[in-house]
C-alpha cells in the first residue's frame, strides 16, 4: 500500500518541504533511530529521497490524511 | 505501598539525553512514595546490569528509555537490552513502559505471551521537537515538554497506584491537550502538532490493562 514505497511525486515533495519550512530554525526534531535533524536537514532528506526524508513524508501525509478525514480537529 | 521501580536511562546522544533528564521526575516521585528505585543511568544501562537487576529484584514497574525497533529496546551506546525471542521472559509479571521507537509492535505482544502483565509503548518512531539552545537545561525546554510530559504522566500515574488503563488514558489526555494547544494558541508552535499527533497515533498498551502496583 504505502506511498512511501512508491516513487514520491514532485508535488508531494514540494508540499512536505513547504510544511517543513514553517518549522522555526531554532528547533531540532528527534526522529527515533534516524537521529536529530534541523528543518534544513529534513528538507534535504526529502529532496534527495533519504530514509529520514521518506519517513517525514509518511508522517506529513498521514497527518494530512487524518486531518482530511476529520480525525484531527 | 511497597514497590520496586527499575528505569533505564542511557544518555549518549541528544535524544537519550532528553529522555533521561525528563524521566528524573518519575524517580523523584517513586522515592517520595517509598518505592525502591533501580536507576540504570548512562553506562549502567547495559545488558549485564539490566539482566542482573531484573532477576535479583523483580521490579513491579519497568521503564525503558532508549532507542529501539519493532522487536528490541536498547541501552547505553545502543547495546541491546531486550529482544523478542531472546530474553523477553525477563519481563514476566512486570508492568512495562518503553519510551522507545516501535517496540510495541512486536516486542510488546511477544512479552505478553511470555508472561508480562502489561506492555505500553509506541508502534512506530517516537518523535519530539526540542530547542538545542536549552540542551544543557532540558527541563526548561517547553517544546520538548509538550512531548515528554505526557510520557511522564503515564509512569507517574502507575506509581500513584492507578491501573495501566487509567494511566494510559491520562497520558492520552495530556497528549491531546498539548496537541490542541499547539494547534490553537498563538504562543505555541503549530508545527509541533503533527508530531504530537504521530505519537498519539502510535501509543499502545498491550496485556492486562486493569493491573496496578496496588
Amino acid at each position: 500500500m504505502s506511498e512511501e514505497k512508491q516513487e514520491t511525486s514532485e508535488e508531494i515533495k514540494e508540499l512536505v518541504i513547504a510544511r517543513l519550512d514553517a518549522i522555526p530554525s531554532n528547533k531540532k526534531i528527534s526522529i527515533g533511530n534516524y537521529g536529530e535533524f534541523t528543518k534544513e536537514e529534513l528538507i534535504e532528506g526529502v529532496k534527495f529521497g533519504s530514509e529520514v526524508g521518506k519517513k517525514i513524508i509518511e508522517v506529513e501525509l498521514e497527518f494530512l490524511r487524518a486531518f482530511k478525514q476529520g480525525i484531527v480537529k | 505501598m511497597s514497590f520496586t521501580y527499575l528505569i533505564t536511562r542511557p544518555e549518549h546522544d541528544d535524544t537519550t539525553h532528553y529522555l533521561s533528564n525528563w524521566s528524573k521526575e518519575t524517580i523523584k516521585l517513586a522515592e517520595e512514595r517509598g518505592g525502591k528505585v533501580l536507576d540504570l543511568h548512562g553506562e549502567r544501562a547495559n545488558k549485564s546490569e539490566f539482566e542482573s537487576k531484573m532477576k535479583k529484584f523483580s521490579p513491579n514497574i519497568v521503564m525503558l528509555n532508549g532507542h529501539g525497533n519493532i522487536d528490541l529496546v536498547m541501552g547505553h551506546q545502543n547495546q541491546i537490552l531486550l529482544k523478542a525471542g531472546l530474553n523477553e521472559d525477563l519481563l514476566n509479571s512486570k508492568i512495562v513502559y518503553a519510551l522507545s521507537c516501535k517496540s510495541a509492535k512486536v516486542l510488546g505482544p511477544k512479552s505478553i505471551q511470555a508472561g508480562t502483565l502489561s506492555y505500553t509503548g509506541y508502534e512506530d518512531d517516537f518523535i519530539f521537537v526540542y530547542e538545542p539552545e536549552l540542551f544543557s537545561r532540558p527541563l526548561l525546554d517547553k517544546t520538548a515538554g509538550l512531548f515528554l510530559d505526557p510520557s511522564n504522566t503515564f509512569i507517574e500515574s502507575l506509581i500513584k497506584g492507578n491501573s495501566v488503563r487509567e494511566s494510559f488514558e491520562r497520558s492520552v489526555n495530556v497528549l491531546k491537550k498539548n496537541f490542541n494547544k499547539a494547534l490553537s494558541t498563538l504562543e505555541s508552535d503549530p508545527t509541533t502538532a503533527r508530531f504530537l499527533w504521530w505519537n498519539l497515533r502510535n501509543f499502545r498498551a498491550h496485556g492486562n490493562l486493569d493491573v496496578s502496583i496496588e
